[in-house]
């Protein structure tokens, strides 16, 4: 009798837990339906539209046609030449964007003067409207701009055609850095300054140098900043359309020519076959991309605490 | 357990959401009204806005010599003004409908000898205490004067505004006072140019205003305000401040509306119309929002054509409306009038999706409307003047080409598409949205033979007629066989090489600007760059090159000159070798054999345009069925009564049927003769009856004139002649190649860069739009 007696007490113990965690689930539930909805609703819904589109003719007749635009826009002149110029882009901005601002984080953690001067004109990029800066980037870069006639006093005879020649590119860049340098640096240096002190004044003790100090601990204790900044800054890099558009316009020469590009005038000839295909071949490229991130992130972040 | 419960809440949730999203927007009204049954019974009663026919009960009404001039509406009484023409006198009538008692007074007012009335006001002093006419006197000296008249028409005194005047000449170069209004602080308020004179009674001047840029027009708040709408980056509504002498501007949210439609209320809510000539929308000053009363189409008007609306309240208006097409003019006003939507007869909606509104397709619509019972036609436009931010004209108008496309493709938008504007036809063709329409107008008997076949052939692409247009021109290029050949039609090379080889002192085109060379050359002859076949182009070549240097040896600008010769003169003087030409009556082909009279020519066309470079354009819209519509029927049916339409079109343009062209034809080579007192034909020295002129002619700044003469079968064969052969532009949108060879061109014309810079860059961006469609 007493033993029965005791299991029934485990029992309702049990069930009140059990209880109190559906609890707590079904209050987590709620919290989180409105972003889940929000998702669902604006990101995956869409994405099935944009998977439907991207195996059927055209988005009137909606005949199914297999990856016939797969396979059609992966013979595109246009497309090729996009996606060579992004990638171009993304393999040139992106490590200048990771690094930069993690130079300029660590250089702003020394105590030099105007150091909050400094770090406010960096993340001021951010409060200039994107229409705003490109006007000060074509005054700046156009065939009569200023920088030609810097060049001209400095004795440089043939002007450069920046927004129309290879050049192009790296007005681009510059003007990427400009914007995302300040954003990416503030991630760098929180990061930074959640590595555990004791264990930089360990390091010091034992005679490590800068650099090791640098490689072995603080780069280690940052791999999921440097990954989640890295993989900012490449969707970033992906997203430049926005500043060449306004730079350029929707028709640009072959050297800035980016995917989005493509993916804007497709859908401006009602080419949403072509549009969706190209998208979902981009976000394959990300998928592969990001994981590899992950991956690595995983095999030199696997000791750090935290 | 927990995770067969987590994937089932997932996959509920997957589910149910777009079950929810799409509840949510069809029957949430549905809900809230089971909620309250009140608001059901409520919302269940909808209104429409009707129209009815306003009877002034007077004979004289549109008849021949009677012209209404002018209107106005004070307290339910509407006021309009009508001159009588006698056989050797006109007289003014100042007629008052009250509205309550339907009954009209009208008082007679004769003019003083060489004298007209030009304006006319009403004193709104209790009940139409009395009017207000201003007379010129054109005697030896040209005299103005204000004439104040009691409510029977008595004159009561005179003020003279040749002061005014004399001071409006001296500051503008002319004199004119284009409104007139009497307020209702007892001031009268006179309206020229860009000022606003304030006169008391006396003659007494007690304000002068300046507005920016130009009045438009003045009026009468329902309180007896008097407010100024002028243009100042849109346009502007504006109360008139006597004591500051300013305009107090008052802001409802538009930079566009029809100043005819404006009522400001006592509250400053403003009823306006849109200068598209679609909707009516109420702003109401308390709440700051603004709500549309109705669309002009849905009450069989065509929105364009209302003169003045006169809001008495919520429930009644009045509208002045003219109907003016080839055949007829007529003013006429009429009452809208609001009724529960379950009084009017319900019809099949069919909607028209335009890009921006158009006169003509509301004409067609208006007609067609009228005529069927069964389906009623709404338009539906993209790029709305009344809200559009000219500071940011191409965002808004990207906008709205966005929002056009997605409504075609999702096949919300359109059972009728009307072609040309917004999407690009062929963007619509090779997405198969629009409908071939060869099969519904042989179901209607209007096979092929029944139009010009020239014009029908010309449109179809690929055996297929996708869109249809009414009436049609030609263009073309009248120029000097000396210069040209005797050929007609040529390539780009051949007109670089006539047009650089021009003799000494002669210019190929009058106003010939280095932009407009180039545009004329390619606008259709820019193909002649591009291989269809595989998408590539050719704008690095010699032949592109010696264009832009063709196009860089004209000026870049022209210097208009009025008092230098005419374009007829100076083709006569050998100092021109062509001129553009748009032929849409056969008249204008005789206007050009008189200006090239003693000269060899011949209409040589536009160059790479192909067969013999005469152009066929479509005047007015062409209409399009779209292939998700349900109701194809009727859009066709919508189509072909376009064709027969009775338009303001008629006359200046062709019609595509043929047995309308032959009328057309007919009637405009019937031989008058002149005649005798007796009615008897007048003889020349030969004895043979003197053919009469048509009595309309043109004429030139130096002197230079023609008077036209009745057509005659040379005329027909003329028109024939550049018809067979003329070709219809593609409907492929061309305008981005050519914005870039624009664009690029410009550097090369300034001298910023070298023609190989410059032709490098075209190719390369081209090249690279080609190869997107590849």
């Amino acid at each position: 009798m007493k033993v029965i007696h005791k299991k029934n007490t485990i029992t309702s113990s049990k069930q009140k837990l059990g209880r109190q965690k559906r609890k707590v689930k079904r209050l987590s539930a709620a919290f989180i339906a409105p972003s889940f909805l929000g998702v669902l609703a604006f990101f995956f819904l869409p994405f099935l539209v944009v998977i439907v589109y991207s195996v059927v003719d055209n988005p009137v007749s909606m005949n199914f046609v297999g990856l016939d635009n797969f396979a059609r826009i992966l013979k595109n002149a246009a497309f090729l030449r996009a996606v060579r110029n992004t990638l171009h882009f993304s393999v040139i901005a992106v490590p200048l964007a990771v690094g930069l601002s993690l130079l300029l984080a660590l250089v702003l953690q020394w105590k030099i003067p105007l150091r909050s001067q400094f770090r406010t004109f960096f993340l001021s990029p951010m409060m200039v409207p994107v229409a705003s800066v490109v006007l000060v980037w074509q005054v700046l870069f156009d065939y009569n701009g200023a920088v030609n006639q810097w060049l001209a006093f400095l004795g440089v005879e043939n002007k450069v055609d920046w927004l129309k020649s290879s050049q192009g590119i790296f007005v681009i860049v510059i003007l990427f850095l400009w914007k995302n340098l300040g954003y990416n640096m503030i991630l760098f240096m929180a990061a930074l300054s959640n590595i555990p002190r004791d264990l930089i004044e360990v390091a010091v003790l034992e005679k490590a140098s800068q650099f090791q100090i640098f490689w072995h601990i603080k780069l280690r204790y940052m791999t999921s900043t440097l990954l989640f900044v890295t993989i900012m800054s490449l969707i970033n890099s992906f997203k430049v359309f926005r500043e060449v558009y306004l730079l350029t316009g929707d028709n640009p020469t072959d050297w800035i020519y980016m995917l989005q590009h493509y993916m804007n005038n497709m859908f401006r000839k009602l080419n949403y076959q072509n549009l969706s295909a190209a998208a979902i071949l981009m976000s394959l490229f990300m998928i592969v991309v990001i994981g590899i991130l992950f991956l690595i992130e995983n095999y030199f972040g696997k000791d750090v605490e935290g | 357990m927990k995770k067969k419960t987590l994937a089932m809440a997932l996959l509920s949730a997957v589910l149910l959401v777009p079950v929810f999203l799409f509840a949510g927007c069809s029957s949430g009204g549905a809900e809230n009204a089971e909620s309250n049954p009140e608001t059901e019974e409520e919302s269940a009663v909808s209104y429409v806005y009707v129209l009815e026919d306003l009877d002034w009960g007077l004979q004289e009404e549109n008849s021949d010599n009677v012209y209404y001039s002018s209107y106005g509406c004070f307290e339910h009484q509407i006021l309009r003004t009508c001159t009588v023409y006698d056989e050797d006198s006109e007289c003014v009538q100042i007629q008052v409908l009250n509205l309550d008692s339907d009954s009209v007074k009208t008082i007679e007012y004769k003019p003083a000898e060489s004298s007209y009335i030009s304006n006319v006001a009403v004193i709104p002093e209790g009940d139409l205490a009395g009017f207000v006419l201003l007379e010129t006197c054109y005697d030896e000296e040209t005299h103005y004067n204000v004439k104040i008249l009691d409510e029977n028409g008595a004159a009561v005194s005179q003020l003279s505004l040749d002061d005014l005047m004399s001071w409006l000449e001296e500051k503008n170069g002319y004199a004119y006072i284009s409104e007139m209004v009497f307020g209702a602080d007892g001031y009268l308020y006179l309206g020229s140019e860009s000022d606003i004179i304030v006169m008391d009674t006396q003659g007494g001047q007690v304000a002068q205003i300046e507005v920016p840029n130009w009045l438009n027009s003045l009026g009468l708040s329902q309180d007896g305000r008097v407010f100024a709408t002028y243009y100042d980056s849109g346009y502007q509504l504006a109360f008139i401040d006597l004591e500051t002498e300013t305009l107090e501007r008052l802001d409802f949210g538009v930079t566009s509306f029809s100043s005819g439609t404006i009522n400001v209320l006592e509250d400053n809510s403003v009823v306006y119309g849109d200068s598209s000539g679609l909707n009516m929308y109420r702003y109401d000053a308390q709440t700051g929002e603004t709500e549309t009363l109705f669309d002009w189409v849905s009450l069989d008007v065509v929105g364009y054509n209302v003169d003045a609306v006169y809001y008495l309240d919520e429930e009644n208006m009045v509208v002045q409306v003219y109907d003016y097409t080839a055949s007829s003019y007529n003013e006429t006003m009429a009452k809208v009038v609001r009724r529960e939507s379950s009084e009017v007869t319900e019809k099949t909606i069919l909607t028209l999706a335009l890009f921006s509104s158009d006169s003509y397709t509301q004409e067609y619509v208006v007609a067609f409307n009228k005529s069927n019972d069964q389906y009623r036609i709404e338009m539906k436009t993209y790029l709305d003047y009344a809200t559009i931010d000219y500071n940011d004209y191409m965002t808004y108008y990207e906008d709205a080409v966005t929002r056009m496309q997605n409504d075609l493709v999702s096949g919300e938008g359109a059972d009728i598409i009307m072609t040309g504007y917004g999407v690009s036809t062929g963007t619509l063709i090779d997405n198969d949205l629009l409908e071939d329409l060869i099969p519904y107008l042989d179901e209607r008997g209007y096979t092929r033979d029944r139009f010009v076949t020239q014009v029908y052939d010309a449109l179809m692409e690929e055996g297929k007629l996708y869109y249809l247009p009414s009436t049609f021109m030609l263009n073309t290029v009248y120029a000097l066989t000396d210069v040209v050949g005797t050929e007609p039609g040529w390539s780009l090379a051949e007109a670089a090489e006539a047009i650089q080889n021009l003799p000494e002192g002669m210019q190929w085109m009058q106003y010939e600007t280095r932009s407009s060379i180039l545009s004329e050359i390619l606008t259709y002859g820019y193909s002649s760059f591009i291989n269809e076949e595989d998408n590539t182009c050719s704008f690095d070549s010699e032949e592109f090159k010696a264009l832009l240097e063709l196009a860089a040896s004209f000026p870049e600008e022209y210097e208009y000159d009025m008092e230098g010769a005419s374009e007829p003169t100076m083709i006569q003087n050998g100092q021109l070798a062509a001129s553009e030409v748009y032929i849409y009556d056969l008249e204008e082909l005789q206007l050009y054999r008189a200006i090239f009279e003693g000269k060899d020519y011949i209409a040589v066309g536009y160059p790479g345009l192909g067969g013999n470079g005469t152009l066929i354009s479509y005047v007015g819209s062409t209409y399009a069925i779209s292939s998700k519509s349900e109701y194809k029927d009727a859009a066709a049916d919508f189509i072909v009564s376009t064709l027969t339409a009775d338009t303001t079109w008629g006359g200046l343009s062709f019609s595509i049927l043929q047995e309308e062209l032959d009328q057309y034809f007919e009637e405009e080579t019937a031989v008058e003769y002149l005649l005798d007192e007796n009615g008897d034909p007048l003889l020349d020295e030969n004895g043979e009856a003197i053919i009469g002129g048509t009595g309309s002619g043109i004429g030139y700044q130096d002197g230079w004139e023609y008077w036209y003469e009745p057509c005659t079968e040379q005329d027909i064969e003329e028109f024939y002649e550049l018809l067979n052969g003329a070709v219809a532009a593609s409907p492929v949108d061309n305008s981005e190649i050519l914005a870039i060879i624009e664009e690029e061109a410009a550097s090369f014309f300034s001298g910023q860069k070298s023609v190989d810079d410059v032709v490098a860059l075209i190719q390369n961006r081209v090249s690279l739009y080609l190869s997107e469609n590849s």
